[in-house]
């Protein structure tokens, strides 16, 4: 099985209100490359709150893995499966930097797969991801907005809907 | 085959399954119902189960034991449900202790049979995973000596980012070079994690930017591609035209 052609990218928006300076900011003067300026205020804001991102994704995969041993240690749970993981780390990464989501709870399943769960601005978004292209999700939305699924979500086509829309709850809050 | 045991018929009868805890935020707050929950690992069997391993109410509370008997309070909570949510999902409970070591044993039947007749209806929420549990938490100091005390911890979500307007942005292509790169020494970090032994590789597992050129060059990498091999041309990915006139050569 192949993965799906890339999509044809949207044209990006582009705030002309710099989103205010967060206390991240300074984090992205040691991460940018030398001789790399950010353009403007919030092309540097953007680009912290990625780096970030990345940064508190890191912590929550790392937790993941750590969590996992212990599990398996008392045998309360089979080793996480490294194509699985990584496979879940591929899909979810660019999503929740590109998209600047809140980190997900990412919990190792107990039979090796991996899950990462929103549960915010009034989503409920759970995906399980039990082999690479095996991904179940469940998507519920209590303002209605998204239509509840439960189901195969190889591509996660679906789940991107719900994913922009928190996206967008959390911009319009924000 | 295990022995069943005593089968458990009073639908308020409390089953409790304990649930590793993910720093604060393994326990989490439906949207929908606006309660804490248990998340949907915390009711899964291991593939070697053949049913899910609870301890049931009345014999701890007969003993005069707390709910979260057994749960190390540093690292653990309990979910407990009712042999009433088994039932409204066809499964069955029983009382099987486990002598010496712990006569509150029990056991959910059903789950793992879904599991195999049909993994999707085993992954729906009307499964166990979705029952609305009530989570009991001992506090690294009450410890278990405070008999039958329960604490319904609060939930708490890590801060949201500050986002910009949502655009559709999923592509690794739109991340800018500092994350990416970030993102490639955090995939390398995991990858070392994993396998520690990784750590002697002189290359990254994974590199973000080669991957970006791969998908540039309209190659399709398969997750099975072993993350060492990075930078090989494999054969295989050259396409079905590409085979065809290698084969015809």
């Amino acid at each position: 099985m192949r993965r799906a052609p890339p999509q044809p990218e949207a044209t990006q928006r582009v705030s002309t209100v710099p989103p205010p300076l967060s206390k991240v900011t300074p984090s992205v003067l040691t991460v940018a490359p030398e001789g790399e300026r950010p353009d403007s205020p919030a092309a540097l804001t953007e680009r912290s709150v990625r780096v970030t991102l990345v940064e508190e994704l890191r912590k929550a995969l790392i937790e993941a893995i750590e969590l996992s041993k212990t599990m398996v240690a008392e045998d309360e749970a089979a080793p996480i499966n490294e194509q699985t993981y990584f496979y879940a780390v591929e899909v979810l990464a660019p999503l929740i930097i590109a998209m600047e989501l809140p980190v997900p709870l990412i919990l190792p399943l107990q039979n090796g797969g991996i899950g990462a769960e929103w549960h915010d601005r009034g989503m409920n978004i759970e995906l399980r991801f039990r082999n690479p292209y095996h991904i179940y999700a469940v998507l519920e939305d209590a303002q209605g907005a998204i239509q509840p699924f439960h189901g195969r979500d190889p591509f996660l086509v679906q789940t991107l809907a719900a994913l922009r829309e928190v996206s967008t709850r959390a911009s319009e809050r924000d | 085959m295990i022995s069943k045991g005593r089968k458990l018929t009073d639908p308020n009868e409390g089953l409790l399954r304990r649930a590793f805890k993910k720093g604060k935020s393994s326990q989490i707050l439906d949207q929908i119902t606006n309660r804490s929950r248990a998340s949907a690992a915390a009711f899964e069997p291991r593939k070697i189960d053949e049913a899910l391993s609870v301890n049931v109410e009345s014999p701890l509370l007969e003993a005069r034991l707390p709910l979260t008997w057994s749960a190390d309070p540093d690292r653990q909570y309990v979910a407990r449900i009712t042999v009433g949510d088994c039932i409204k999902q066809n499964l069955e409970a029983y009382h099987c202790p486990d002598l010496p070591k712990n006569p509150h044993h029990g056991h959910i039947w059903g789950l793992v049979e879904m599991r195999v007749i049909d993994e999707d209806q085993y992954e729906r929420p009307s499964t166990l995973s979705r029952v609305r549990a009530q989570l009991y938490q001992t506090t690294p100091n009450q410890k278990q000596s405070d008999p039958g005390s329960r604490h319904e911890d609060a939930y708490c979500f890590a801060p949201i980012g500050k986002a910009s307007p949502p655009t559709n942005r999923a592509s690794k292509a739109r991340l800018n070079t500092a994350a990416a790169s970030a993102l490639s020494i955090t995939i390398r970090s995991l990858f070392c994690r994993l396998r520690p032994e990784a750590e002697k590789l002189a290359a990254p597992p994974v590199d973000l930017v080669a991957l970006e050129v791969h998908r540039g060059a309209r190659l399709v990498l398969d997750p099975y591609l072993d993350a060492r091999r990075l930078g090989e041309v494999i054969k295989n990915l050259r396409g079905p035209r590409a085979r065809q006139a290698e084969s015809h050569q």
